[in-house]
C-alpha cells in the first residue's frame, strides 16, 4: 500500500519534468512551425499568434518546388551518411585501440585527439582550405567530408573509449583464447554490447554534419556539391530574414534528422547480459 | 627512435601487442593529425611574429602581439566572461541532460516519442535557431515576453538580450537548449550499460529508489559524466555562434568571450597574427586544464 | 623548407585520399565523387591552357570564336541571384569565349569565405565588396590595382563612393552600385496622431519633435535605431547623420586622429543616446536592436513611425506588405551616408585580365543601368531602366553628394569600440562625456 503511492509520487514528478523539458525543448520550435504556416502578412503581427489566422503551404510548396534545394537535399543526405559511417568505422577502430592497447605515446595522443577541437575556427579554416587545394579536393563530397571527419571524430573517439573502458575484458580474453583476431572481437563482441553508445555516436556525427555551415560553405563553389545549410543561408539577405521560406526549409530539412533519431534511439536499449558490466 | 625501431623487427608479446593497438588507432590518429599539424604550427608561429598578408610572410616579433591583446581595455571582462561561459554552459547543459536522461530513460512509446521531442532542438540548424531566439527573446514585443504578459507575469518580462545582467545568462539557456540532448544521449547510453541485476539484487536487500539512485546509478554514471564534462568543456571554448546573432558581445562588453574575440581580430579586421596570439593564449589556458583534468584520469585507471 | 612541406602534404594527402576512397567504395559510392574530382582536374588544365593564351593575345579585343574558352569567376550577394543569369547570358552573346559564372553568395560568411579563399591561394577573379570592408581588404594587400586598364575610362560621373575605391593614386575597384539611406516613414501612425509628413529640409529637432508626439510608451515608438554590435553597419545608418549633421566627425582630416571628444561629437552622440536614455522615443530593447531583423518588423506593424532604410527596403515592402502604408523623404538636413557595392580583382584572381574586361563592360552607362536591380553608382546610368523613378531620385540626390564613412583600415575595429562605449552610454554605466572620452583613447591607440 505505502510502497505504491511512494511509485505514485515518483511517476508524478517524473511526468513533470518531462513535461517541463519538452516544453522548454519545444517551445522555439512550434514557433519555427507556426511561422513557416503564416502568410507574409502574418509573420510579423502584433501581438504574436501561435495559431495562424490563414494557415498556408505556400512556403513549403515553394521549398518543395525549388530544384536547386532538392539538389542541396540530395548533396546533404550524402554527405552526412557518409560521413556517420566513416566516423563509425574510424573512430570505434581507434577507440577500441585506446581503450584495450597500449603503446608508447598513446595517453597523450588521445588527449592530443581532444585538443583538435579546441583550435578555434580562424586558425583551422584558412589550412583546412589549403589542404584541400593541395589534394585536389575542394568542391568534393570527399573533401567536406574530411573536414567533417576532423570535426566528429575527437568526440567520436572519446565517447566510444569512455565505454570501452567500463566494459569488461574477460569475455574479450576468453574470445582470444579461442582463436579469435583482435579484429574478430571487435566486431563480435564488443560492437553487439555496445549499441546505445553507437546510435549516439551516429547520431552526433550525423546531426554535425547535417546543420554544418561556414566550412561547407567555404570550401564549395556553385550549387553542384552545396549542402542545404548553406542554402538556407540564402533565406537571410540585406533585405532581412525571409522567415516563411528560412522556417519552412528548416523544417523540411528536420524531418529525415528526426526520422534517423528515432530510428537510433531504437538502439537504447539495454543490450548487456546480466553482470557484463564491473560496478 | 632506435628502440622503437628495434622494437617492431624484434617483438615480444607486449611490443606485438602494442602494434595491434597501434593499427587500430592509426587512420583516425592520420586524419586528426593531419588536419592539426598545419594549424597548430602556424598559429603559434603567428602569436611571435608580425604577419604580412596576402602571403603570410612572417617576421619574429616576440611578444608584441600578446602585449597589443593584453592591453585591449575590454581584455579583462572578455576573460571573466569567458569563465561565465564555459563554466555555465557545463553546468547547465550537463544538469539539464542528465535530469532529461534520468526521467526519460525507459522503454515505452511514450517515453521513446517524449525522448524524440526533447531530441529536436539538436535538429535545428544553427542560422535558425540563433535567428528564431533572437526573435523569441526580443525585449519589446518577443514572443517570450508577449506569452509572460499574457499569462499574467508581465512583471517578468525583460530586455533579455538589452541588459548587461541578463545578456550573458540568456544566451547560456538558449546555447544550453541546443546542446542539452546531446548529454541526455551521452547519459541514457551509460545508462543502459548498468546491470539490472544489480537494481534488483539491491531491491531485495531492501534498498530504496533514492539509495539505488546515489549507490549504483551514480557511481556506474562517474566516468560518462566526467568524459561529458571535458567534452562540453572544449565545445563551449569555441562556441560563440549564438553570442555573434543573439547580441554581437554587448550590451557593452558584457556577453564578449574570447572565441567571439578571435574570430573578430580575424574575420573583421584580418589581423592574423592579433587572433593567432588570442588563440594561443586560449589554447594554452585550454591545456592548463588539461593537464589539471588528465592526472585525475590516469589515477582512476591505475585504480582499476 | 617550402618543398619539404609540399612533398609531405602530398605523401599524407595520397595517403588519406586512399582511405577516403576505400571507405567511400564500402559505403556505396557515389558517381559525383570520383567524377567531380576528374572534372577539377580537367578545370585545372583548361585554366593554366586559357591563361597562356590570354597573355600572347593580349589587347586583342575581338577573339575569334575558336579560341579556347576563358574562365570568369565573379561572386556576388545573394540578392542578385534571379538576375544572374539575364547578366550571363548578355555577356555570353557579346563574348562568346568566356565561360562567365556568377556565383550568388549568402551575406552570412561572405567575407569569411571570401578571404578564406584569397589567402588560401583560390578564391574569384571578380569579388563584389561592400564599400565598407574596401580599406581593410586594400590595406592588407588583398586587392590588384586597377590603374593599368582603367586609364581610358571617363570616371567623372561615378557617384562619391568611387573614392572608396582609391588608396593614394591607385584605384582597387570600381563601383558598380550606390545607395543612401532615406528615412522611411509610417502613414498610418502619423495620420492617427494627425502629425504631419516629413518634408525635406526637416532638422534632427524637427524628428525628435515628431517623434515625441507618436511614442505612447511600451506601445508605440517614434523612431527606431540600432545599437547593436550584431550588425555595426546598421549602427552608422543611423548614427553618422547625427555626427555630421552637428558639424562633428570621426576623425580629424588626415584620418591620424581620433575627434569624438569634441563638444560637437558629444552633443551628437549625446543626441543618439538621449533618444533611448531620456527622450525614450525609440524601442525599449534598441539597445540590441538590427534595422533589418528588429526594428523594420515593428516599422511594418505600425509600432516604430520613423525608421532609416536604403531603396532595398521599399522593394521588400511593396512585394510583401501591401497593407503598409509608407512614405519616404531625404533625412533630416545633414550630409547623407553614402555606400555601395565595388567590383575589386583579388590578388588571386586566375584571369585578371577578363576581369577587367568584364567590369568595364558592366559599367558602362547603358548596360549597368538595363542589368543592375540596385541603384547604379554612375549617373549616366539612370537615363536607361527605370533608375528615373522618384524613390530612386530621392536615394540617387542624396547619395551623390553624399559623405563617406572614414576610409582608414581600422574603421571595422572603431566601430566596434565605438558601439560598445554607446551601449555603456545607453545603459547608464557611463556618462555621454566618459563614453566620447573612452571611445576617443582607444580609436587612437588602434590608429597608431
Amino acid at each position: 500500500m505505502n510502497r505504491r503511492k511512494k511509485i505514485t509520487i515518483f511517476t508524478v514528478v517524473r511526468l513533470a519534468f518531462i513535461g517541463i523539458i519538452c516544453t522548454f525543448s519545444l517551445f522555439p520550435v512550434l514557433w519555427c512551425l507556426s511561422t513557416s504556416l503564416k502568410t507574409e502578412s502574418e509573420i510579423y503581427r502584433l501581438p504574436p499568434s501561435w495559431i495562424p489566422e490563414i494557415v498556408t503551404l505556400k512556403h513549403y510548396k515553394e521549398i518543395l518546388g525549388r530544384s536547386d534545394m532538392m539538389h542541396y537535399f540530395v548533396n546533404t543526405v550524402i554527405l552526412s551518411t557518409g560521413t556517420t559511417l566513416i566516423t563509425m568505422v574510424v573512430s570505434v577502430l581507434a577507440a577500441y585501440g585506446f581503450s584495450r592497447y597500449k603503446f608508447t605515446g598513446c595517453r597523450c595522443l588521445i588527449w592530443t585527439i581532444l585538443f583538435a577541437r579546441v583550435l578555434p575556427r580562424v586558425s583551422v579554416i584558412i589550412p583546412y582550405y589549403i589542404i584541400l587545394k593541395e589534394m585536389k579536393l575542394l568542391n568534393t563530397y570527399q573533401g567536406l567530408m574530411l573536414v567533417y571527419l576532423t570535426i566528429c571524430l575527437p568526440v567520436a573517439v572519446w565517447m566510444l573509449k569512455g565505454y570501452f573502458d567500463n566494459l569488461p575484458v574477460e569475455v574479450e580474453e576468453a574470445a582470444v583464447v579461442d582463436g579469435c583476431s583482435p579484429f574478430g572481437v571487435l566486431v563480435k563482441i564488443v560492437i553487439p554490447m555496445c549499441k546505445p553508445i553507437l546510435a549516439t555516436v551516429a547520431m552526433n556525427a550525423f546531426i554535425l554534419s547535417w546543420n554544418e555551415f561556414l566550412f561547407a560553405l567555404t570550401m564549395t563553389d556553385g550549387k553542384a556539391m552545396r549542402p542545404i545549410a548553406v542554402g538556407l543561408a540564402f533565406f537571410i539577405d540585406e533585405m532581412g530574414v525571409h522567415w516563411g521560406e528560412l522556417m519552412a526549409a528548416s523544417m523540411l530539412m528536420s524531418v529525415p534528422a528526426v526520422i534517423f533519431f528515432s530510428l537510433a534511439q531504437n538502439q537504447m536499449v539495454r543490450g548487456l547480459s546480466a553482470g557484463a558490466v564491473k560496478g | 627512435m632506435r628502440q622503437f625501431v628495434n622494437a617492431l623487427y624484434r617483438p615480444s608479446i607486449r611490443q606485438k601487442r602494442a602494434r595491434t593497438g597501434m593499427l587500430f588507432v592509426v587512420p583516425c590518429a592520420l586524419v586528426v593529425l593531419l588536419m592539426m599539424i598545419v594549424p597548430v604550427v602556424r598559429t603559434v608561429s603567428f602569436a611571435f611574429s608580425k604577419v604580412t598578408l596576402p602571403s603570410f610572410d612572417t617576421e619574429f616579433t616576440g611578444l608584441e602581439n600578446f602585449r597589443k591583446i593584453l592591453a585591449m581595455e575590454e581584455f579583462p571582462a572578455v576573460i571573466r566572461n569567458t569563465f561565465i561561459w564555459v563554466a555555465g554552459s557545463v553546468i547547465l547543459r550537463v544538469s539539464l541532460g542528465f535530469l532529461a536522461a534520468m526521467v526519460m530513460d525507459g522503454q515505452g512509446k511514450g517515453i521513446k516519442m517524449a525522448r524524440l521531442l526533447a531530441l529536436l532542438p539538436w535538429t535545428v540548424p544553427s542560422i535558425v535557431s540563433a535567428n528564431s531566439w533572437r526573435w523569441i527573446l526580443q525585449g519589446d514585443f518577443g514572443v517570450l515576453n508577449m506569452v509572460l504578459r499574457e499569462m499574467g507575469l508581465g512583471s517578468l518580462a525583460k530586455l533579455w538580450l538589452g541588459t548587461a545582467a541578463t545578456a550573458l545568462p540568456t544566451v547560456l539557456v538558449t546555447y544550453a537548449w541546443a546542446g542539452f540532448p546531446f548529454v541526455m544521449m551521452m547519459i541514457l547510453a551509460g545508462l543502459q550499460g548498468i546491470s539490472t541485476e544489480m537494481y534488483e539484487s539491491s531491491a531485495i536487500d531492501g534498498a530504496s529508489k533514492i539509495q539505488q539512485f546515489f549507490y549504483i546509478t551514480l557511481p556506474s554514471l562517474k566516468s560518462v559524466i566526467k568524459m561529458v564534462i571535458a567534452l562540453e568543456i572544449v565545445s563551449a571554448i569555441n562556441a560563440f555562434d549564438l553570442l555573434y546573432v543573439l547580441t554581437g558581445g554587448g550590451p557593452g562588453t558584457s556577453s564578449e568571450i574570447l572565441g567571439l574575440l578571435i574570430y573578430r581580430l580575424g574575420f573583421s579586421r584580418f589581423d592574423f597574427a592579433g587572433a593567432s596570439a588570442a588563440s594561443t593564449l586560449l589554447i594554452g589556458t585550454a591545456l592548463v586544464c588539461f593537464l589539471f583534468y588528465a592526472p585525475t584520469q590516469f589515477r582512476k585507471k591505475r585504480e582499476e | 623548407m617550402k618543398q619539404m612541406k609540399n612533398k609531405a602534404a602530398q605523401i599524407i594527402g595520397a595517403a588519406l585520399t586512399g582511405i577516403l576512397m576505400l571507405n567511400l567504395a564500402a559505403c556505396g559510392s557515389q558517381p559525383g565523387g570520383g567524377a567531380s574530382q576528374t572534372a577539377t582536374e580537367t578545370k585545372a588544365e583548361t585554366k593554366t591552357e586559357s591563361k597562356t593564351e590570354g597573355t600572347t593575345q593580349a589587347g586583342q579585343t575581338e577573339a575569334p570564336n575558336s579560341e579556347a574558352p576563358q574562365d570568369l569567376t565573379i561572386w556576388m550577394g545573394s540578392w542578385w541571384e534571379d538576375q544572374i543569369p539575364v547578366i550571363v547570358e548578355t555577356y555570353k552573346k557579346e563574348n562568346p569565349n568566356v565561360n562567365l559564372t556568377i556565383e550568388a553568395l549568402p551575406v552570412d560568411g561572405y567575407v569569411d569565405k571570401a578571404v578564406t579563399t584569397i589567402l588560401g591561394g583560390g578564391g574569384p577573379d571578380i569579388l563584389a565588396v561592400d564599400m565598407s570592408q574596401m580599406g581593410t581588404l586594400i590595406d592588407k594587400n588583398l586587392l590588384s590595382s586597377w590603374n593599368e586598364s582603367i586609364g581610358d575610362m571617363d570616371l567623372s560621373d561615378f557617384a562619391g563612393i568611387i573614392d572608396a575605391c582609391k588608396r593614394g593614386d591607385m584605384y582597387y575597384g570600381l563601383p558598380y552600385r550606390t545607395s543612401a539611406s532615406i528615412m522611411f516613414y509610417n502613414k498610418t501612425m502619423f495620420d492617427e496622431a494627425g502629425v504631419p509628413y516629413p518634408e525635406e529640409g526637416w532638422t534632427y529637432e524637427d524628428m525628435l519633435e515628431i517623434a515625441r508626439k507618436l511614442t505612447i510608451p511600451g506601445q508605440q515608438y517614434g523612431v527606431g535605431i540600432a545599437a547593436s554590435n550584431a550588425d555595426p553597419s546598421n549602427v552608422f545608418t543611423c548614427l553618422t547623420p547625427i555626427i555630421w549633421a552637428c558639424g562633428a566627425d570621426y576623425l580629424n582630416e588626415d584620418e591620424t586622429e581620433c575627434i569624438l571628444n569634441t563638444p560637437e561629437a558629444i552633443e551628437a552622440v549625446g543626441y543618439f543616446t538621449g533618444l533611448y536614455t531620456t527622450e525614450k522615443v525609440v524601442p525599449e530593447g534598441s539597445i540590441n536592436y538590427t534595422l533589418t531583423k528588429d526594428v523594420m518588423p515593428l516599422f511594418i506593424e505600425n509600432k516604430v513611425a520613423m525608421m532609416m532604410g536604403g531603396d532595398h527596403n521599399a522593394v521588400e515592402f511593396d512585394t510583401k506588405y501591401p497593407d503598409l502604408d509608407y512614405g519616404y523623404c531625404v533625412p533630416p538636413k545633414a550630409p547623407a551616408l553614402a555606400g555601395g557595392w565595388c567590383f575589386t580583382v583579388p590578388v588571386t584572381a586566375k584571369n585578371p585580365e577578363a576581369a577587367y574586361e568584364f567590369a568595364k563592360w558592366f559599367l558602362q552607362p547603358g548596360v549597368l543601368g538595363e542589368l543592375t536591380i540596385r541603384i547604379p553608382a554612375r549617373l549616366k546610368a539612370t537615363e536607361y531602366g527605370v533608375w528615373n523613378s522618384p524613390l530612386y531620385q530621392t536615394v540617387l540626390k542624396s547619395a551623390m553628394d553624399g559623405r563617406l564613412s572614414p576610409q582608414t583600415p581600422v574603421w571595422t575595429d572603431m566601430q566596434k569600440v565605438i558601439i560598445v562605449e554607446i551601449q555603456n552610454i545607453m545603459q547608464g554605466t557611463k556618462t555621454v562625456e566618459q563614453g566620447c572620452e573612452d571611445m576617443t583613447r582607444q580609436c587612437n591607440s588602434l590608429l597608431k
